[in-house]
Parts: C-alpha cells; structure tokens; sequence
C-alpha cells in the first residue's frame, strides 16, 4: 500500500498521537524519535527500524521486512537482541541500517545509545554532611 | 486527503481501469476454525479496492451517529407560570416583569427573562429540534466501502489502536464452521489461537468509570472497542462471541459503519468468516461489474489507480517529460556566515585597508607601553639614588 496514503490517513488521527506542552509526538513502534512526519513514521513506512530496551540489559532492534507482505503483521518483523557494549552494539545497528535506511543512521544510533543510557545504575549521591544542631545532635548520641 | 496525489495523474489514468483479470487478484488465506492451520485460500473482494476516503467516512459517520438520539426539550410552561408584569418606569427599578402580590418573598422579584431567577432559558429547547439526518444512500455506500478497504490495511487498524502484531494475516478470515459455535469457550479459544485475545485484553484492561453525569442513564463504563466479527449467518456464533468484552458481531448483510469505523476513524479490526468475505463480491460488486444485490450499484474506484508516489515520480512516463536537474545551487556557499567586526580575516577580506589600521593600532600600542616603560624606569633609578642618597647622609651621623 502507498505509504503516502496511510501518511495522509494517519497523519492527523492516530492512537499514537500525543500532543503535550505544545509539541506534536507519536509514539507507534519503529519511530526513532518519536515525532510524527512522514520520514520517522512506523506506520507509513515501508522499512522502518525499531529500537527499544530489553529489560535490563541490551535492546531488541526490530526491522520491517520487505520479503513478507505487510498484511501478515506476525511475520514482517524481524527481531534481534542486542547484548553487547555499547559499541559493539552501535556497529551492528549501524551495520544492519547503512543498506536498509541510510537516513535513520543517526537517529538510530542516539536512540540505542539512550536505551542502553538508560540501562545503567543512576548516580548515587553522597550522604549529606550534618550541619549545625543537627551533627551536634548526631555526635552525643 | 487523496487530492495532493491526483494532481500528478495523466487524463488517461481517470478512465475506468482496464479489467482487472481476476488471477492477478491476491488470495487472502482462511483460517481453520481452530485457528491454528490455514485451511484454505479465498480471492480479495473487490471492495477492498474502494478508495479510502477518511473525509466521506466522517461526514457520514456524524450523520448517522445523530440518528440514535431521543427528543428531549424543557417544558414549555417552564418560567412561565407566573402572572408577573412590568411596573413601568418611575419605581426606580428595572422594568422587567414583577411577580404581584405581597405576603410573600416572590412578591415582586423580576421574572420570566433568562437572568431571572425562576425565569425561563434562554432559547428554550424544543422537542422538535433537527434530531436525525438523512444520508444520501450513494453517500453511506461510499463510506461503508471506504471502511472495508481501511479494515483490510494493517497499518491503519494499528492507529486505530487495535492490537495485531501477532495476527497472522489481515484481512483475517476464518472458515464457515465458527459460525456454528455455540460457546462462549470455543470462541475465547479460537481468538486466543488467532492471537486476537491481546485485543479483547486491552478492552478488559480499559474498563473505566464514565467521567460525567451519564454514570447515572445506564452508560456506567467506558472501554475500547475490541474486533468486529461479521458472519453471513448466524448458527449460534452471536449468543458464543457476544459476551467476549469489546468483540461486536455484525451481520454482512448489514453493514453498519457506526461499527466498521467507530468514531469516525477507518481501521477496525474485523474477522470474516469464510461465507460472509464471499458474499461481499454480491454486495458491492467489483472493478468490473456492479453489485448483484444492491440496484444499480458499482464500487466507487480511486481516481488514481497507483497511489505510490515516488514509485509515479520515479516512472519513465514522468521522467521522460521533466526537465533534468540542474546543479545544486547552494544559497550559502561558506558553512556559516561570518561577523566581519568579530572576524578579522572575514573583515579583511571586505576591507583590506583594515589590516593597515590595525597594524598601525599595535603598533602605536607597543609604542606607548615602550614610552610607559622607559619612564617607568627612570623614575626607579632616580627613587633609588635617593635612597643612596639618604643612606649615606645618615651614616655620616
């Protein structure tokens, strides 16, 4: 089907459509930014890339296939989890993207480098130093 | 909506296409009423070519949707049974109607107009308000097609919201023994099997309290809507399907876009059984031949027949005929323009004379810092023959 239809048919009205604080989101699976034109659209396109985490460690990189017809949905995405480095799992996505959507590289690689940022252990803050009363108190008891 | 890609069509593409031969029509396959297996294959109805028209399924949908409602309307004595009358000019108030009378506190309070207490509205409704509206059945048709085809295109049932990653094909049709099940345990089975149970989950899962006063008139909760599953007859498949949360059964024979396109937005998810995706060659016809159960009736059919844009751009007819493309012209040769007055070799290049000035500027700097240093120091030296001065004056004490 022509994806410049379904941009069109879905372009306004979309379960995915989210529109806070004034700007305009979707978040359909295979939107690498998340932000509804027609280039970063998961619906319209024909190949689009989906990058998200797999739990906590490492991210599932589904593609569109283009051998299977878009009306079987079971069969037209191909998954693959990546547990690797950071690195080593920017070079597979860069490898499987260079032929299929070129014009996603970048975007690509930000998107996989948030999902695993986000993998990580958050920065644990230092206690606080009592001042005052307070580390008085904390010294006689 | 379809028109920015018509303007790109050549006259001939308006035509009526050329007969479609029916082997170049694609198969949709037909599930077993198991689900698991596929137990056959059946010819992609020609509806499901009908152009998609989202702007004809929402003017028909707010049509339709009025013809429901039940007349309601204030009384019409409301705020009018009172035998109030002006009291003219000279008292020093309004001259609004006043209740008459005295002994009570409604004695002269103003009365009747819509910003009186006790008054009437404004514009009172009437019971015989325009509550329905007529359709054009050429119009509903339209729509009711339109519908069909979006059902048919996985990416807009996914914006619809409906969930089919796991589905195995859509248009999804199941094989006529489904509608002969008679309980509601065969037919969770056979959706499970479908992966179409993850659609009836959500619905389970949106299951809200209604926001608002129609809580209390029979309407407590809301939720999503869940497949459409349209048979050509009814065996028992109504009574087993009915209960499953969101799963709405329709008839083929009675198409209602209120359930193909709920809201106004294409895309439903609708299982067909075998029978009744068969029969919609009948009903609407195809790109050749009218309906054979509807009078005088042919499918509407795009006004393009290819709607793929670049595959039309990237076309020999189109490329033959558009001018080649000249070199790119850069409106912005440098990356980023420069400040001449912060960058000098930018103010240079505009004004070489300023290279002069500034050398002479330095120049002139370095001159000055000399002249500073050499007074600088013969003030020193002098401050410290002073000292010698001074020092040799009081040893001799």
């Amino acid at each position: 089907m022509s994806s410049d239809l379904i941009w069109l048919l879905t372009r306004d009205q979309s379960a995915f459509l989210v529109k806070r604080n004034g700007v305009q989101l979707s978040r359909e699976p295979g939107n690498l930014l998340n932000r509804n034109s027609l280039k970063y659209s998961g619906l319209a396109q024909k190949k689009t890339i989906d990058i998200s985490t797999a739990g906590t460690n490492g991210a599932v990189v589904s593609v569109k296939k283009t051998s299977v017809p878009a009306s079987k949905p079971s069969k037209s995405v191909s998954k693959t989890t990546l547990k690797k480095s950071t690195r080593a799992g920017a070079k597979s996505v860069r490898n499987i993207i260079r032929t299929y959507r070129p014009d996603l590289e970048k975007a690509a690689l930000a998107r996989l480098s948030r999902v695993l940022e986000s993998q990580k252990p958050g920065k644990v803050n230092k206690p606080k130093k009592l001042r005052g009363a307070k580390a008085r108190k904390a010294t006689t008891a | 909506m379809v028109s920015i890609t018509i303007v790109i069509v050549a006259e001939a593409t308006r035509k009526r296409d050329t007969p479609r031969s029916a082997a170049a029509r694609p198969v949709v396959s037909v599930f077993s009423e198991g689900g698991d297996s596929v137990a056959g294959t059946v010819q992609l109805p020609g509806v499901f070519k009908a152009p998609i028209r989202s702007d004809v399924v929402r003017f028909v949908f707010t049509n339709m949707n009025k013809n429901k409602r039940q007349a309601y309307a204030v009384s019409v004595k409301a705020g009018h049974q009172t035998s109030a009358e002006s009291w003219g000019t000279g008292r020093a108030v309004a001259r609004i109607p006043r209740v008459s009378g005295g002994g009570t506190h409604r004695a002269g309070q103003a009365a009747f107009g819509n910003m009186c207490r006790g008054g009437r509205m404004f514009a009172p409704t009437k019971t015989w308000r325009k509550w329905h509206v007529k359709t054009n059945q050429n119009q509903k048709r339209f729509a009711t097609a339109s519908a069909v085809a979006a059902s048919a295109l996985p990416s807009l049932v996914f914006a619809r919201g409906h969930k089919i990653d796991q589905v195995n094909e859509i248009p999804l049709v199941i094989g006529n023994g489904v509608e002969s099940f008679k309980k509601t345990k065969e037919a969770v089975a056979l959706l499970k099997a479908i992966n179409a149970y993850t659609d009836v989950e959500k619905v389970t899962n949106s299951k809200k309290l209604r926001a608002g006063v129609g809580k209390l008139r029979n309407r407590r909760h809301t939720q999503r809507r869940g497949p459409l599953v349209i048979y050509n007859e009814d065996k028992g498949l109504v009574k087993a399907f009915r209960n499953i949360p969101g799963v709405e059964l329709a008839s083929v024979d009675a198409l209602n876009l209120l359930q193909l396109a709920p809201g106004g937005h294409v895309g439903r998810f609708v299982i067909w059984t075998q029978a009744a995706f068969e029969k919609l060659d009948a009903l609407f016809g195809d790109a050749t031949k009218g309906a054979e159960l509807k009078k005088n009736y042919n499918l509407p059919f795009p006004i393009i027949s290819n709607p793929d844009l670049p595959r039309l751009i990237n076309s020999d007819e189109i490329q033959a005929v558009v001018r080649v493309a000249g070199s790119a012209k850069n409106k912005r040769p440098f990356t980023q323009r420069k400040n001449p007055l912060r960058n000098t070799g930018v103010l240079v290049r505009l004004n070489p004379y300023a290279q002069t000035l500034r050398r002479r500027e330095l120049l002139a700097e370095e001159a000055r810092k000399e002249g500073k240093k050499g007074r600088t120091a013969k003030v020193a030296s002098k401050r410290g023959l002073n000292k010698e001065f001074k020092e040799s004056l009081l040893s001799q004490v």
